[in-house]
């Protein structure tokens, strides 16, 4: 301290610059204080380099903490920098021996690149089947595990490319409006169109060729959004449920209600919006995040089995009403084989027994109606979801009186006719326990809430009367669902194949190869759409699907 | 049933880290972390997510503002912010609980930014050292506003060097005590104290320069 206790005779530059600092603390004494501000009124010098000073010890103003979607983002970028800064266990720093073993390895890959073999050769890595590189197809498979980080392959966003951006009717009527307000027909549509659900029958859509969606009758949903890092979904009336397996790489999925924002954390999950606006939110699988829509904020972390009241702010469990709306577009995690009308094992639902012969609809306990529904009062229900399994979106709750709607127009379905001429055939056959087979399949075809569990019926189908000249249409058939309701797109693409190999002069051969080639796009492997697009072209040049492959690859105009 | 929304109150102040203490041992951290902290380390430990992510929602803000005050505008911030955290999950397992969580991520950020800042130090000294001179020659001809008093602050303390600028954050920035950055840091009080008064020192020359 320069002047502790005493004044200076003479208090210039030198004695303030001493005493700044104690001064600014508020350690300085009044009488170096008063002769320190006398000094800083007469010099505009230490004035100046006051100010400084003071900005120093200030410090900077610190910007905002990222919120909502962005602090997600970095949460989960650090989860994964965790897994891959996992540190190396302390022999990984003594094997010289095996650094040299490993520069071994490399001489002898990069011999081998240089001879043309590729590592796929030897069964590792995961070259494309046609030993074409794509490097769109990395990071998008699915991932199915709680938080939705799991099965991360690498940073790059599994939305790359435009071709991917669309939504596809997979079945049902509604009235679809673009983002212009103008109607479409189309089973192809983009960001920005609204649907209103027919009264009487659901809607299932696919989204961005990674997850799958029913809305019940007389719901009225908007894609809102759709990129790479973000896809969003309005539900202004109505139910929702959506499938959505998501790999880290992958865009987070929100659900909007007038009173909430939904947030995939997990994958399996449903809202519910009441009259006077207020929303629940119930989990079967993972885990949810229900933000403020104004704000952004977090309100509330749901987990499995729990359903939350937004304007209650209590928690209560699933029943059967979620369980039920989830049902229709779920899957089992092991494969699309087990479409099965079963509550998947990965979902909680408390009060469901354990035995596996008991997983169904039937033994899940009815909350009390008036917690899930207030009568008639209920007119938003949103729900999404992933998993397994099946149901009935608009079973259980058909005595309600649902909004009428507008008259609907049927979307284009390109899967309707197949099963139609499995029948015709199968009648020309007169085989009967194959026509009861099959009208078990198209029974269940028929109806939006039980399609996807025709894809199991067409496999048993396929293993009894395999070699039965219809069974290749039932390829088809199956692989068409597979890749509508399961969203395998490799399994349905074994099937579509199968069906070209066993029929190569067959009626279908032109869906089959369009399929292929819509599979190839939605799955991300852009570069086998293109060559699929392309040898489609030129097969078809005035072919039916001609102007969806177009739309979704605008550069393959010139090559017609 | 892991039902409510409400994250703990974890101690976001750096004026509510346990501080004072001596070299902390095992049998202190009873004191150093509340039954509620201990729950949600021994929860997180197990690899709860939820756990994980309440951490990080109640020290994000701790970590980033510190990384901000050492390195200023910096567009690598969110990599390290999440670096920071990566190695705090990952090293969870051997926290125990000897130092409050706080003065833990302090620990693992001064580790994290210790060498950049020394290579950035380093790399940035000629340019440094010709933009102040820059600078220096307009200072006399124009008066400093409070944006530009920040700015040249934060020019002041970039070329302050990097041992002596990450007491002189800790302490005036964060609020730590010299203990606790003696912990932090892995250093002596004494070598503490005596960083802190070159670093005073070195700023009011760089100032007054």
């Amino acid at each position: 301290m320069a002047h502790s206790g005493k004044t200076p005779a003479r208090y210039g530059c030198h004695e303030a610059r001493e005493d700044a600092e104690q001064v600014m603390g508020n350690r300085a004494s009044a009488e170096v204080r008063a002769l320190f501000e006398e000094h800083l009124r007469g010099c505009r010098h230490c004035r100046q380099m006051n100010r400084l000073l003071y900005a120093v010890y200030e410090g900077p103003v610190i910007p905002p903490a990222p919120t909502g979607v962005a602090e997600e983002k970095d949460f989960h970028a650090a989860l994964r920098r965790m897994r891959t800064e996992k540190p190396a266990p302390w022999y990984h720093t003594l094997t010289v021996r095996g650094g040299i073993a490993v520069l071994g390895a490399s001489a002898a890959a990069l011999a081998l690149s240089l001879a043309g073999v590729t590592p796929a050769t030897f069964g590792f890595g995961s070259g494309s089947p046609d030993g074409t590189v794509d490097a769109v197809a990395m990071g998008s498979g699915t991932g199915g595990d709680v938080g939705g980080f799991s099965g991360d392959t690498g940073e790059a966003p599994s939305i790359k490319h435009a071709a991917q951006a669309y939504g596809r009717v997979v079945a049902g009527t509604a009235v679809m409006t673009d983002a212009d307000g103008d109607g479409s027909q189309s089973n192809t549509f983009e960001v920005g169109t609204q649907f209103e659900v027919d009264a009487n029958e659901s809607l299932q859509i696919g989204l961005l060729g990674k997850m799958v969606a029913n809305a019940t009758p007389g719901s009225r949903v908007t894609w809102v959004k759709g990129t790479a890092s973000l896809v969003e979904l309005k539900i202004d009336e109505g139910m929702l449920a959506v499938r959505y397996d998501r790999a880290a790489s992958d865009p987070i999925l929100q659900v909007r209600t007038p009173t909430a924002v939904v947030r995939v954390v997990g994958t399996v999950f449903t809202v519910q919006v009441e009259e006077d606006e207020g929303s629940a939110v119930s989990v079967l699988r993972g885990q949810v995040e229900v933000l403020d829509p104004v704000t952004n904020q977090t309100v509330a972390e749901v987990e499995s089995g729990d359903r939350y009241d937004v304007a209650k702010g209590n928690y209560d469990t699933v029943g059967r009403f979620e369980v039920q709306s989830a049902l229709p577009i779920s899957k089992n995690a092991s494969g699309s084989d087990s479409l099965e009308a079963r509550i998947p094992e990965s979902w909680h639902v408390p009060g469901l027994p354990a035995d596996d012969a008991n997983r169904t609809l039937a033994y899940v306990p009815e909350r009390s109606r008036a917690s899930v529904i207030d009568g008639p009062s209920i007119r938003v229900v949103g729900t999404t979801g992933s998993g397994n399994g099946g149901g009935h979106a608009s079973q259980g709750h058909d005595a309600e009186p649902l909004p009428v709607k507008p008259a609907a127009r049927r979307v284009e379905n390109d899967s309707d006719d197949i099963i139609a001429d499995l029948m015709e055939g199968a009648a020309t056959a007169r085989r009967k326990e194959l026509i009861a087979a099959l009208r078990n399949c198209r029974d269940l075809y028929a109806s939006n809430e039980t399609r996807y569990l025709a894809a199991t019926c067409i496999g048993r189908f396929l293993k009894q009367y395999d070699d039965h000249p219809l069974a290749a249409e039932a390829y088809l058939l199956r692989g068409m669902l597979r890749m509508d309701y399961a969203l395998d797109y490799k399994t349905a693409e074994v099937d579509l194949e199968t069906y070209l190999r066993r029929a190569p002069n067959g009626r279908q051969v032109e869906k089959a190869r369009y399929r292929l080639w819509l599979s190839a796009t939605e799955d991300g492997r852009i570069n086998e759409a293109l060559k699929r697009a392309r040898t489609y072209l030129d097969t078809y040049p005035n072919g039916r699907f001609v102007g969806k492959i177009i739309q979704r690859f605008p550069e393959l105009k010139n090559s017609l | 049933m892991a039902h409510q929304a409400d994250h703990l109150a974890l101690p976001l102040q750096a004026g509510s880290v346990a501080g004072g203490q001596t070299a902390p041992k095992a049998d202190a951290s009873s004191a150093c972390l509340s039954a509620e902290e201990r729950d949600l380390i021994s929860r997180a430990q197990a690899g709860e997510h939820r756990a994980l992510r309440q951490i990080y929602n109640a020290y994000n803000a701790q970590v980033r503002a510190h990384l901000y005050r050492l390195l200023g505008r910096d567009c690598e911030i969110d990599d390290l912010t999440q670096i920071v955290f990566a190695r705090a999950f990952n090293a969870l397992d051997k926290f125990q609980g000897n130092s409050a969580l706080s003065t833990w991520l302090y620990r693992i950020t001064a580790n994290t930014t210790h060498n950049l800042l020394r290579q950035r130090f380093r790399r940035d000294r000629v340019k440094t050292a010709l933009s102040w001179f820059n600078a220096g020659r307009e200072a006399g001809r124009v008066s400093t506003s409070r944006v530009e008093a920040r700015d040249e602050a934060h020019r002041i303390l970039q070329r302050l060097q990097p041992d002596l600028r990450e007491v002189f954050v800790l302490y005036h920035y964060e609020g730590l005590t010299l203990q606790e950055i003696s912990n932090i840091l892995g250093k002596p009080v004494s070598t503490v104290g005596d960083r802190l008064t070159r670093a005073r020192k070195k700023l009011r020359e760089l100032v007054a320069a």
